[in-house]
Formats: structure tokens, C-alpha cells, sequence
């Protein structure tokens, strides 16, 4: 009989429009992603996992579905009675229901699953090789992630709606199983959500262990994969993975063993004799006599007014909105949204490690409504368009109501109005949240302006939303597949075209411009505004076409035939409605043609033809000799009101090599409307979009000759463009938007292999053999620098250099700056409103640049200056200019801070950041502060020679002055956090990363070596060499540089080595030059105390080191070096921790070592500063326990 | 005086169900009852009078106004009471009535809160009107159904099968309170149960497979069939043989035994008696014979 009734179950599923929808989706999701370059590389096994494993996201929501329609179909039809009185047993009746949902959700996801092999197998653009794709690799997510996570889902859901017996109850649950997933992988960094925090790992292991779906787990195994292991391991169904899934697998047994004692054949009983306070009448006054004697007569009822039509209307709303928020699964949704709000803000305000506090502002909050307004509000809107469409019918209460002599537009539009009124109310929430945290954090610059801009940006979605919701509840045929319908044609309508490759603002039907994190104190959100206010007319406007469709269809009958309805879509319109909708639809006309004729051409680096033109037309002068740039003068008219800017640019150009130079490509961004070189003419030019010209020098320009270059553009911001150069305040205008740049470039060659087959474009991609990379001895002169800048009265231009001179007009102010020294090619010119703080410090003008509201932290800016200015001048020689300008630039340059010569540009967020107390976690502030100045001794004062290992120099340097100048500051404990923090994001960017990975000196663009691993190693070498040592070497390497661009990092290494003796020299090299990762761990302590009361401890480590390959692949070797070791009396990253230090010679394998001390340390950690790259740090650590102390 | 008239209305459902067939009728003040058994259509002639359903072809016209036109020219003065109704969850009668007063165009608080006090009591509810109706029992929900019908000045109700389901003292009272409002206004009485029409009706009309099969006043009926009903007892085997041969109208079963009743113009053999007419075998002798009619159709 089982079997049977399952058949029936499986019969029944089939027949479900929405399953069917679901599953046609799946399928059709999978066929997307395979046949989509760039979303899964079949060649990376860990790609394929994540990708499948996201299909439990979406089966939450199918069996969400299923679950709702097969647990409370007998109460939805009124069959309970039927199906109770018959002889089937508990055991059938329940886990036939049970395993039918089971059964069709997981071929659901199966088809997905299949759907991404099979299209991949296909591989329509035939580049990848089928050998390489083994169906295993699909089928197993399937196996140990999603089947587990189906059976694990609906066991969960059925459970809750047997218990509930109400559908909105089990919908809340699926969101709320989202919303989780978001959360728990957001806040752990998983790639599930594409974040990169670092957070530590028994964070992260706790996370993986309770996390449902068990996507953190897979990210808990995954995480320091190197991208070998990526390519050729599959996730292990072991440690926290399979503990998770024994977890949830065994509750899901629980809970179906629950809901199989606790459910009986009952009909559920309703709570009868409740008495309600009664709301709109006052009886007490009256007596009962009184009221008793009361005869019925009929009441005269005024012929419909506009009043009477208007209390109808608040009637309506009121009762439709009050049953709303006081049912239970609105009350839930809220306490859900204000929870996520607070953690949410909570998090942010209270960075973790790197991060930093910063402060509650109106701007950062805002923009953590509207994040999660726009996915919850949507979820929100969909799902009550439906409660409140089918809510009279659903009660049955429709033909009671629909006969009552209320006109239609009064019933529909009430239904509209009360469906507004929720995001509304969950936006005041979630304002009035916002408003707590700041009161409570004691921040008073309360922005009310600000937050009611949420009503709009955020809101305007949602309207929209709610027009098409109701519109598609009006046709549907039932309430479940109506929510179901409207996400897929909201999606749909939004994504659909861009997905299959139309790429313009009206192919987003519906969708506006998300500006969520687009808010700067600086120019609110800027040109966004524009485009938001010309999209949301646009998309308003057809909105109210289907509203007005919807009024027109809008029938109090029960037969809702969709023929019929099409049929009132097209006939029987009024005059008005016509003269509406061609209003309407003009409004439409007019702002597509207005948002199609502000639109901006793509940039030439977006446009795949520009680029494919490029690569066939000019890849031919690669390799060609290239001139450099060795001084340069600019007229630069900035006038941020009017967003334009006019360059013009006299520069000398050096034939820096030992070829005379007789070709040269030049490429700029903008059109330049005046471009010459001395003794050279333009023979070939293309400004479609980029301005690409062919020059030819006519005689060659011969070795070590200059000549003068000299060129115009200008640049006018449209309504619609989204740059950052020019804006009305905060202007930071880089010369890479203006300049020309010579040569061939690279980086505009498409890397898709897809894009490239199609383009007819080589597959074959000249790798650079890293083993035998040779340094050239390539130097090059630095340049002279000379600026007149001119901007709007009432803001400040600033360039690099020392300030000249300075005047002004009516309308405009000049400042001439010209740079002492000769400096690198990093130039910027900034404008804007700002107020100056300046101060002298030993003979350097110490100069801050900020908004006149971002005050609060300019003096820990010059603290840390000074301190940055006092340890450079002490240990690197002195600092190269009479000025040190900070300027605060906008919050939409995603760098921290950008060291121009003697002037760095530093991030928005700083001037925010919560410095109240400076000695916890990492003081974000002055790090970058540090680091920024750091580069005037590392990029400005000694520029690197062009070629591999640059960025070792720049960055890696500058961090090591981060550290040396924060313990100063702030003591150990600070750089032990810094330094745990940039091995975490060492190993977490490595596993993402899509190249080999070279060594530390040959570094490139490889942020995760340069910054991460840099930071570890030379806290390495200073352990080893010690710190005067270390900055002995820095400083000879800098003062051996000074007057080219001739650094490199092979110089340093050699420095240092020819202090060290051998046994140092390999370690030195084996950090700089190889990749080596080590293995510590304290495996046991014991200890005695000696009469004298001393403690004996015998620490028992096991140390091993390896080697990885370019891929990744590893190999153990010999360990035998000197390490520290701490005695801490509290955790090491206490501020107040006293810990004593004392080192130590270990060898490869198992090392047992005695220590005797004074006083029994708390914890004992080997490598307590986090000098070695170590996967695992958890056990460095070994915890003496308390009753033993 | 109201009127209220039916012209060849015809309902036919997308999927062909032939719910009306050209029915037409002319009521005006009174109690009208409306006769037929399950599915006759009187659920949909109903439906379609209040504007919830439109018609195939034909008219309804209320007070001169054409209401498949412009089905608010009824609503406005419509009180309907469906077959089946539920309400809104957490709302008590006093809510509702209140919310449902308002949408009638009852905006005067003072008359609105006279009115339903006065229905509270009329239908017994008072001392219920805090409690929320979700939970109410059948009677005092129907009690309540007719309660929302009277808000207001309607000059027509509607009320779909009040009485299913009463206790006798309920149904007592709920004919009482029609009967009462009858007398100005149109009352539309739809029931499977004769017994219903025969005390409240002056007019009324069976409905058979969506058609007007008789229409009158009720005591003309009865008279019009006067000394044509024959009685006989009959064991249940002989059932078959007795129809074949005779125009047997229904069975009844009393104390166990069963008797038939038979329309015949005079005596057939003796162990028929002559039985005094009443409403119920008007209605079957005419169910009867719209069937033998559609079936030779």
C-alpha cells in the first residue's frame, strides 16, 4: 500500500503547475550556467561543487511549495474528513507524503545538476576538452550536499507544517532558511556570497558545523585549497562536512519521528469563546434595557460620494493592514528583518581584526537598509500580494464582500495601498532600528533627509513590484503559483535579456539601479540620482499601464477565466482610460529616448569588439621600444560644477632604451583633441572609442634623445555616466583617465576562451617561465612635475609638489605646484570643499584635507603621521619633501589610501572609522595612514626597476613599516593580529587565485604575496636578522636608488644575504624565492614545580615545513631553524597579556624542549607573532588548564 | 414599490455546463421563494442577480436599471446572504458588521451603531458580538450572514439557502426576521425545502435544470392539483412496478412502511386514498413532469 500511495504522490507532484515550474527552471539553470564562459570551469573540480551545491538555495523554495500544497491539501479542500475516516495508517499516510516531496525535489535538482554536465559535455564552444569531464564530479554534490540537504529540508518544512497547519508559517520558515545561509556565509567569507572577510577559524568551524545546508562546511575544507587541489581534489565527505551532514541528517530523523508520534487522524480545533475587545464602539454608556429595546429599521444610505467612497477606501485598508501586521508570520518577518538589521549593523560598526570599528552614520546605515530591503521587500511584496488578493476568497468571504456597493477601483485600490503600506512599515522599522544604534553608540549627526531617501530609492522598487504582484495574482489561477509567477516574471523580466547577452539599461525590465552602497558624504549618490529618477519614471510609467490593466480587468465574479480577462485587456475602453494610457505610454516613449540618448557608450576596455580590433590591429607592435616620460607640465581646468575638465599636457619624452624608436603606438581613454611630438607625424588614428594613434618619427628617436610631446582633451560627464574622475565635490582625477599611453597594451587582450574562439582570436597564451626569470639591469629616470590647476571658487585644488603660487578669479581658484624632486609617473589632481588642518612637525607641513563633517579623526591622522615620519626619518634616511598632504577622496575609490609624491589620497571611510578605542583589534586608521606614508620612502624616495618583484618594494616594505610604526604605536599585540590576519588572507586569496604563484621576488599584481605574504615574511626576517639589521639593509637599498626608478628586489635580497651566514642565507631564500609553508604545532606540555618554586616545562612540538610547486603541489623538507616561543599569562591577543618571549632551535618532525620560568604561564603558543605561513594556527596554541594553575 | 425582472437569462460555463436557460421572472415587495433541488441553478440565478456573474444573454433589471449593465445600481441596494460564507479571521461581529456597514454607504457612526445593535439583538447575537465569528457555530454564523444582509437600506435580499442546517428554533427565527423586513422590500428566497416557501412566500417559482418549470403563488398551486393526489401503500419490490404503470410523484416511508403518492384526475383503483394537497407534491408532481417533458424534448 505504501508503494501505492507513493505512486500517487509521485502522480500528484507531477501534476503541480508550480513543480513543474520549479523543475523546468532547475533544468533550465543548469543549461544556463553550462553554456555560460566564465560560470563553471569544468576543468576545476572545486568550481563544479560549489556551482551545483547552490541548487539547494533554490530547492528551499520548491519545497517550500510542495510541502505547503501536500501537507494541507486535505485542509485547503475541505477533505480532511474523507481521507481521516479511511483505514490508511499513520506510517503510510505521513511518509508517503513525506517521500513524494523527497522524491520529486531531488529529481528536480538532479535535472540540474545533468542539465550543467550534459551542456558542458556539449561544450558548444568547444573549449574544453571532454576527457578532462567526468560525470562523478557532478554526481557527487548531489550526493553528499544536495540530496542530504533535500532530505534534511523537507524533513524540516513537513515538520513545520504539520505543527503549524498554516502555509504562511512554512513560507517563513524557507525564508528564514535563507536568510540564514546568507548570513552565516556572508559573515564567514564564503564564496557562496562572494565575500572575502578573514575571520578565524574556529569561527568558521562553528559556523560550517550548524550551517543547514551545509554550504559552509564545503567552504571549511575548501578554504586554503592551493589551485591544484582545486583542479583535482573533490570536496571529502569528512571532518566538519560529514559531521554536519550526521548532524542535520539525524534531526531530520528526529523530527519526522516527532511528527510522526505527535500527528493523529484529528481535525485540528479551533480556540472557541475568545472574547475580543471590541474596537469601534463604546457599549458601557449605554444601558443593557436601553440597547435591548433597540427595533431594526433600514438606514437611508447616501448615494455614493466622494466621502463616503474615501471612508470606504480607509476601511478597506485598515482592516486589510491590520490583519496583516498582526499575523503571526508578519510579526515574524519583522522580528527576522530587525534582527538581521542589527547584526547586520552591528557587524559593520564593529569591524573584526582588519576592519576596524567605525562609526554609526546615517550613510553606512542607510545603506544597510536598502541592501536587504531590496531581497526581503521583494519576498515581502510578492507573497502578501497574494495573501491580500485571495484573502476574501480564501475565507470565503468574497461574495458577502463583492456584493457590498463598493465601486472597484475603491476595492482594488485599497488592496494596492494596503500591500504598500507593509515595505513602508518595515522601512520605518528599520529607520527606527537605525536610530537605536546610533543614540545608543552616542553618534548625534542624525541625517533625517537621509533615511527618508529609503522611501524612494529603496522603496520605488517595491512599488513597482507590488503593481506587477497584484496584476499577476489578478490572472493566476491560484494564490501559490500567483507568488510563484510573480518572482519568475520579476526575475525574468529583469534578467532574462541581460542574460542571453543585451546589455542596455531598458533590457532590465522593471529594475532599477541598485544604490545601496552608492552613498558618499561627498555628493550623496551622485549621477546615480539622475539615472535612478529617469529609470523610476520610466518603469513607474509602465507600471501604471498594468495598474490600469489591472483596474480594467478587475471582475467580482468567480469565474476567473484568463480568456476572459485577455479579452477586457483589449476591449471596452473608455475615453479616459485611453487618454491615460497614451499618456502613460508617452511618458514611456519619452524616457526610453531620453535614458537611450543619455546613455554612455561602453568604455573601450567593456567593449569586446574595440578590444578584439585592437588585439588584431596593433598586437603586431608588441615588443616594440617604447620613449618614457621624464617631465611633465599640465594646465589642468577642473570645474566640478559643470562636470568637465580640460587638460593640457606638455611633456618630455626619453628614449629610455638602446634602439632608436621609429614606430610607436599610442592609446588614450579620452578623445584628444590636440596631440603632437616633436619631429613625428600621425599616420594612422581611431578615436571611435578610445583615441588610438599610429606615430611615426621622422628622424627615429635615437637612444638616450628626448623630444616634447604636447596634447589637449577635455571631458564633459554626462547625466548618466558614472565615472569618478569629475564629480561636483570630491573630485580625484587620476593622468591615466587623460594621458596617452605608449605602446601596446596588454591588458585590453580578451582572456575568455569562449569570447576569444568566437572572435577568431589564438587560444594559445604565451605563459612566462617564472623558473628562469632573469633581472635585467633596467633603470629608469624619474620625472619632473609641474602643475597650474584651476577649479571652482570654493573648493581647493590639490596636485603633488610644493604649492607655488595661487590666485583667483570671480569663479575659479589656481594653485601652481611644482614638485622639488624628481618623482615617479603616480599623479592625481583632487578638488573639492574641504577644510585644512595644518600642522608643522620638524620641518614638515603636515597638511589634512577633509570634508568640514569628517573631523573627528584628523588628530589620530597626525598622530600616527608623525609617528610614520619619525620612525622613516630615524631609520630610512629623511623624508623626501617640505609637505605631507592627506585629502580625503569619496567612498567610491575602493582603495584605502593611493601615496601620490609627498600627498596621499585617503578613503572616506577613515575620516568615519570609530577610533575611540585605538589599542583594540587593528587600528584600521593609522595602518593605512602608516602604510601610505610607508611609500615615501618604498615607491616615492626609491622607485623599483621595471619587471618582476616591483610590488615586493612598494607594498610588502610599506607593510613592513605598518607594523614597525603600530607596535610603537599600539605594542605587540596589534601586529600579532595584523600578522594573523595577513595569513589568513594569504592562503584564503591563494586558493582563489587563477595564476601560479610566484615567489615573493618576483612578485606582480599578486596582492595576496605582496601584502599578505610580504607582511609574514619580513616579520620573518626580522625575527631573524633583527630589526636595526633589517633597516640597516632598507636603508642602503634606498639610498642606493634614490635618483632612478632602479630598485629591485633581488638587490634587497643580496643586501641581506651578505650580512647573514649561510645557514640564514637559505632560510632567507628559501622564504623570498620559494614558496614554503609550515606545520607547528604544540602537541603537549607538562611540568613540575622545582623546590626553589620554579616551573619545569617540557613542551613537546611537532614542526614541519613545505615546499609548494607554481600549482600548488607540495613537498615536505628538512626544518631546522630557530623559532619563538611565548609564555603568556593571558590570551595573546589581550592588550594587556604580559607575555615572555624565548627562542628556540627546532627540527624537522617531533621536538621535545624544557623551559624553566618563574610563573606557569596560561597559554604556551610557538611562533607567537605569526612569522610563519601556517595553515592551521589553533594548534600553536596550548592552554594550561585552570585548575592545574 | 420595487421590481425586480428577469428577461430570458441564460448562463452557460466555459466548460458548457448549462447553468440558466432563458429564465425569466417578475418580482416585486414580498417574499419570493425560489424552488428546486441541488443544482437546479438557483446559486447561479442568484450570483448573476447580484452582479457576481455574468450573464450568456438576457437581462436582469432592477428598478428599471439594466443590472448586467451596471451590476452597482443592485449593490447599492442589495442585501445577499451566499449559500456558503466564511469571514476574515480575529474580527468580531461587531468589527465586521461595522466594516461591511461602511462599504454599504452607512457613514452616519450614530445610525451605523443603532442599526447593528439592533440586528445583534434582532438575530440574537448580542451577547456574541465580541467574540470573533471565525469561531461561531453554524446557526449563529447564518444568524450573523442575515444580520450583514439587513445592514443598511436594502431593497432587495437575497438570502441562499438560510435554513440548511437550523435547528428548528433557529430556523423559526430567521423566517420571523424575513418575514418581517418582507413587507417593504423584495425578498428572495432560494431552498431545496418546501416547507420554508410554503410559510413565508406569496409568490414563487421551481427551478429544474436551470429553467422555470412552474411559477405562482404557492396556495394556487396547491389548489390547481386539489383532489388529484392518490396515496397508496407499497412494498418496496412492487416500487418499479407501481411507477411503470401509474404517475407516481414521490415515496414516503412512515413507521417504516412506504406509500406513493400518484396524480391521477380521479381515483385509479381502491386502494388508493385521496390525500389533501400541499406544497411538497406540487413540487414533485413538477419536477416530475419537467423531466417526462425534457426527456421526450
Amino acid at each position: 500500500m505504501l508503494l501505492k500511495l507513493i505512486k500517487f504522490e509521485l502522480k500528484y507532484h507531477f501534476k503541480q503547475t508550480s513543480y513543474l515550474l520549479f523543475t523546468t527552471l532547475f533544468f533550465l539553470s543548469g543549461v544556463y550556467l553550462g553554456i555560460q564562459e566564465g560560470a563553471i570551469n569544468p576543468e576545476n573540480k572545486y568550481n563544479i561543487h560549489l556551482f551545483c551545491s547552490l541548487i539547494s538555495l533554490a530547492s528551499v523554495f520548491q519545497i517550500v511549495f510542495q510541502t505547503g500544497y501536500t501537507v494541507l491539501r486535505d485542509t485547503m479542500n475541505n477533505s480532511a474528513q474523507l481521507i481521516y475516516t479511511t483505514s490508511v495508517s499513520k506510517f503510510q499516510f505521513l511518509y508517503s507524503r513525506y517521500l513524494g516531496i523527497f522524491i520529486t525535489s531531488s529529481f528536480s535538482t538532479l535535472l540540474y545538476v545533468l542539465a550543467i554536465f550534459t551542456t558542458i559535455l556539449i561544450d558548444p564552444l568547444h573549449i574544453y576538452s571532454a576527457e578532462t569531464i567526468e560525470i562523478i564530479d557532478f554526481i557527487w554534490p548531489w550526493l553528499i550536499i544536495i540530496l542530504p540537504n533535500v532530505f534534511i529540508l523537507t524533513a524540516l518544512l513537513f515538520t513545520v507544517a504539520l505543527f503549524t497547519k498554516k502555509v504562511p508559517l512554512i513560507f517563513f520558515f524557507g525564508i528564514l532558511i535563507f536568510i540564514l545561509f546568507w548570513v552565516n556565509n556572508f559573515n564567514i567569507g564564503s564564496p557562496f556570497t562572494g565575500g572575502k572577510l578573514v575571520v578565524d577559524e574556529q569561527t568558521i568551524e562553528k559556523v560550517a558545523l550548524f550551517d543547514v545546508l551545509g554550504l559552509c562546511s564545503s567552504y571549511e575544507q575548501t578554504q586554503f585549497w592551493s589551485p591544484l587541489e582545486e583542479r583535482t581534489e573533490r570536496v571529502k565527505f569528512s571532518g566538519t562536512l560529514a559531521f554536519n551532514r550526521l548532524i542535520w541528517g539525524s534531526l531530520g530523523i528526529v523530527l519526522l519521528l516527532v511528527s510522526y508520534l505527535s500527528f493523529s487522524f484529528k481535525l485540528s480545533e479551533s480556540k472557541k469563546g475568545r472574547i475580543k475587545k471590541h474596537r469601534f464602539f463604546k457599549f458601557k454608556s449605554k444601558k443593557q434595557k436601553e440597547i435591548l429595546s433597540t427595533p431594526y429599521k433600514p438606514v437611508f444610505v447616501l448615494k455614493k460620494s466622494f466621502k463616503s467612497r474615501l471612508k470606504e477606501f480607509f476601511n478597506l485598508v485598515v482592516i486589510d493592514f491590520k490583519i496583516t501586521i498582526f499575523s503571526k508570520t508578519f510579526i515574524l518577518l519583522c522580528i527576522v528583518w530587525v534582527g538581521m538589521l542589527l547584526s547586520a549593523m552591528l557587524h559593520n560598526i564593529s569591524g573584526q581584526d582588519v576592519y576596524g570599528n567605525v562609526l554609526p552614520t546615517t550613510g553606512l546605515l542607510t545603506g544597510l537598509i536598502l541592501e536587504p530591503l531590496a531581497h526581503i521587500g521583494l519576498f515581502l511584496i510578492v507573497f502578501y500580494a497574494g495573501e491580500l488578493v485571495w484573502k476574501s476568497r480564501q475565507y470565503n468571504f468574497n461574495e458577502i464582500l463583492d456584493a457590498a456597493p463598493t465601486q472597484n477601483s475603491v476595492l482594488l485600490f485599497s488592496k494596492y495601498t494596503a500591500l504598500f503600506l507593509l515595505p513602508i512599515f518595515i522601512i520605518v522599522l528599520g529607520i527606527l532600528t537605525a536610530l537605536l544604534i546610533q543614540i545608543s553608540f552616542g553618534y548625534s549627526t542624525i541625517d533625517l533627509k537621509l533615511y527618508l531617501s529609503i522611501f524612494y530609492f529603496g522603496g520605488t522598487s517595491l512599488f513597482i513590484y507590488g503593481i506587477l504582484s497584484l496584476f499577476i495574482q489578478q490572472i493566476a489561477s491560484n494564490k501559490y503559483l500567483g507568488m510563484l509567477l510573480s518572482l519568475v516574471v520579476i526575475y525574468g523580466l529583469g534578467y532574462g535579456l541581460p542574460s542571453i547577452g543585451f546589455q542596455h539599461p531598458l533590457a532590465s525590465i522593471f529594475q532599477l539601479p541598485k544604490v545601496g552602497e552608492g552613498y558618499s558624504d561627498f555628493i550623496g549618490y551622485g549621477q546615480l540620482t539622475n539615472v535612478f529618477n529617469w529609470m523610476s519614471f520610466l518603469w513607474i510609467s509602465l507600471a501604471l499601464i498594468t495598474l490600469l490593466i489591472s483596474f480594467k480587468i478587475y471582475k467580482r465574479t468567480s469565474e476567473h477565466r484568463f480568456k476572459n480577462q485577455l479579452k477586457l485587456i483589449v476591449t471596452n475602453w473608455s475615453k479616459l482610460q485611453r487618454l491615460l494610457v497614451l499618456v502613460l505610454l508617452g511618458f514611456v516613449c519619452i524616457s526610453s529616448v531620453v535614458i537611450d540618448g543619455k546613455l554612455i557608450p561602453k568604455s573601450y576596455t567593456d567593449d569586446m569588439s574595440f578590444r578584439e580590433n585592437y588585439e588584431k590591429n596593433y598586437a603586431k607592435y608588441k615588443g616594440y621600444p617604447l620613449p618614457i616620460v621624464t617631465s611633465v607640465k599640465t594646465k589642468v581646468l577642473l570645474r566640478p560644477k559643470a562636470l568637465k575638465y580640460t587638460v593640457e599636457g606638455v611633456y618630455t619624452i626619453f628614449n629610455n632604451t638602446e634602439k632608436p624608436i621609429d614606430t610607436l603606438l599610442v592609446t588614450a581613454r579620452n578623445k584628444l583633441d590636440q596631440f603632437s611630438i616633436e619631429d613625428a607625424k600621425i599616420i594612422h588614428k581611431n578615436s571611435a572609442l578610445a583615441d588610438v594613434k599610429l606615430v611615426v618619427f621622422d628622424p627615429a628617436l635615437l637612444p638616450h634623445e628626448s623630444k616634447q610631446m604636447s596634447f589637449k582633451t577635455q571631458k564633459s560627464i554626462g547625466d548618466f555616466e558614472l565615472q569618478k574622475d569629475i564629480i561636483s565635490n570630491g573630485t580625484y582625477l587620476q593622468n591615466s583617465a587623460f594621458e596617452p599611453r605608449f605602446g601596446y597594451i596588454k591588458d585590453l587582450e580578451i582572456v575568455g576562451k569562449g569570447e576569444r574562439k568566437k572572435r577568431g582570436l589564438s587560444l594559445e597564451q604565451k605563459k612566462e617561465d617564472l623558473k628562469t626569470y632573469k633581472f635585467e639591469n633596467t633603470t629608469r629616470p624619474k620625472q619632473d612635475f609641474e602643475t597650474w590647476v584651476t577649479t571652482d571658487k570654493n573648493q581647493i585644488p590639490i596636485a603633488p609638489g610644493q604649492l607655488i603660487n595661487q590666485w583667483s578669479t570671480d569663479s575659479t581658484v589656481t594653485y601652481h605646484y611644482k614638485s622639488e624632486v624628481k618623482t615617479d609617473n603616480n599623479i592625481s589632481y583632487f578638488s573639492s570643499n574641504y577644510e585644512t588642518t595644518v600642522e608643522a612637525y620638524k620641518n614638515v607641513s603636515i597638511e589634512v584635507y577633509y570634508l568640514p563633517k569628517h573631523n573627528t579623526n584628523v588628530s589620530e591622522i597626525i598622530k600616527a603621521a608623525k609617528a610614520t615620519l619619525d620612525y622613516g626619518v630615524a631609520n630610512f634616511g629623511n623624508y623626501p619633501f617640505d609637505h605631507l598632504r592627506i585629502a580625503e577622496v569619496p567612498l567610491h575609490w575602493k582603495f584605502g589610501g593611493h601615496a601620490l609624491p609627498g600627498t596621499i589620497a585617503f578613503q572616506e571611510r577613515f575620516f568615519t572609522q570609530d577610533i575611540s578605542s585605538p589599542t583594540n583589534g587593528i587600528n584600521q586608521l593609522s595602518r593605512v595612514v602608516i602604510h601610505e606614508i610607508g611609500h615615501q620612502w618604498f615607491g616615492q624616495k626609491m622607485s623599483p626597476a621595471p619587471g618582476r618583484g616591483g610590488n615586493m618594494l612598494n607594498e610588502t616594505m610599506a607593510n613592513y613599516m605598518e607594523a614597525q610604526v603600530l607596535e610603537k604605536m599600539y605594542g605587540k599585540a596589534m601586529v600579532r593580529r595584523l600578522a594573523n590576519f595577513s595569513r589568513r588572507r594569504y592562503f584564503n586569496f591563494r586558493s582563489s587565485a587563477e595564476i601560479e604563484e610566484p615567489s615573493l621576488h618576483l612578485v606582480q599584481n599578486e596582492t595576496y604575496i605582496s601584502y599578505r605574504k610580504g607582511f609574514v615574511v619580513m616579520q620573518s626576517l626580522k625575527e631573524l636578522i633583527g630589526e636595526a639589521t633589517l633597516n640597516e639593509s632598507l636603508k642602503e637599498l634606498i639610498s642606493s636608488n634614490q635618483k632612478q626608478e632602479s630598485a629591485r628586489s633581488i638587490d634587497f635580497i643580496n643586501i641581506v644575504l651578505s650580512i647573514v651566514d649561510l645557514q640564514e642565507q637559505s632560510l632567507i631564500n628559501d622564504w623570498f624565492k620559494k614558496r614554503i609553508i609550515y606545520d607547528l604545532n604544540i602537541t603537549n606540555v607538562d611540568y613540575t614545580k622545582s623546590e626553589n618554586s620554579m616551573y619545569m616545562l617540557e613542551i613537546d612540538i611537532s614542526t614541519n615545513r613545505f615546499e609548494t610547486g607554481l600549482n600548488g603541489d607540495k613537498s615536505e623538507i628538512n626544518t631546522d631553524e630557530t623559532f619563538t616561543i611565548g609564555f603568556y599569562n593571558k590570551y595573546p591577543d589581550d592588550n594587556t597579556a604580559l607575555p615572555e618571549f624565548r627562542t628556540i632551535r627546532l627540527k624537522k618532525g617531533e621536538n621535545k624542549t624544557n623551559f624553566k620560568l618563574k610563573d606557569l604561564p596560561k597559554y604556551i603558543i610557538i611562533d607567537p607573532m605569526v612569522t610563519r605561513l601556517d595553515e592551521d594556527i589553533t594548534d600553536n596554541i596550548f592552554e594550561i588548564d585552570d585548575e592545574q594553575l | 414599490m420595487n421590481t425586480l425582472v428577469i428577461n430570458n437569462a441564460s448562463k452557460v460555463y466555459s466548460n458548457g455546463t448549462k447553468a440558466l436557460e432563458h429564465v425569466s421572472l417578475k418580482i416585486s415587495n414580498g417574499m419570493f421563494g425560489l424552488l428546486g433541488p441541488n443544482g437546479a441553478g438557483k446559486s447561479s440565478l442568484m450570483r448573476t442577480i447580484a452582479g457576481l456573474q455574468t450573464l450568456t444573454s438576457g437581462s436582469v433589471i432592477f428598478n428599471g436599471n439594466d443590472i448586467s449593465k451596471d451590476p452597482s445600481k443592485i449593490r447599492q441596494h442589495l442585501g445577499y446572504l451566499p449559500q456558503e460564507f466564511g469571514v476574515y479571521p480575529r474580527m468580531s461581529a461587531l468589527d465586521l458588521l461595522n466594516h461591511i456597514a461602511i462599504l454599504k454607504g452607512v457613514l452616519n457612526k450614530k445610525e451605523r451603531q443603532e442599526q447593528i445593535e439592533a440586528l445583534l439583538i434582532k438575530t440574537n447575537l448580542f451577547e456574541h458580538r465580541k467574540k470573533f465569528v471565525s469561531n461561531y457555530s453554524g446557526g449563529m454564523r447564518r444568524r450573523f450572514g442575515i444580520a450583514q444582509a439587513l445592514l443598511g437600506n436594502p431593497k432587495l435580499i437575497m438570502v441562499d439557502e438560510p435554513t440548511a442546517g437550523l435547528d428548528p428554533e433557529e430556523r423559526n427565527r430567521f423566517l420571523d426576521v424575513l418575514s418581517e423586513v418582507s413587507s417593504s422590500v423584495i425578498v428572495l428566497l432560494s431552498t431545496h425545502i418546501v416547507e420554508d416557501i410554503r410559510v413565508l412566500c406569496s409568490n414563487m417559482a421551481i427551478l429544474s435544470n436551470g429553467q422555470i418549470v412552474k411559477q405562482g403563488n404557492p396556495n394556487d398551486l396547491i389548489n390547481g392539483l386539489h383532489g388529484k393526489i392518490w396515496k397508496t401503500p407499497v412494498l418496496k419490490s412492487e416500487l418499479n412496478v407501481l411507477k411503470d404503470k401509474y404517475n407516481v410523484i414521490s415515496t414516503r416511508l412512515l413507521a417504516g412502511k412506504t406509500s406513493a403518492y400518484v396524480f391521477s384526475e380521479e381515483q385509479l383503483t381502491t386502494d388508493f386514498e385521496s390525500v389533501p394537497t400541499d406544497l411538497e407534491h406540487v413540487y414533485f408532481h413538477i419536477l416530475k413532469t419537467s423531466k417526462t417533458t425534457s426527456y421526450a424534448a
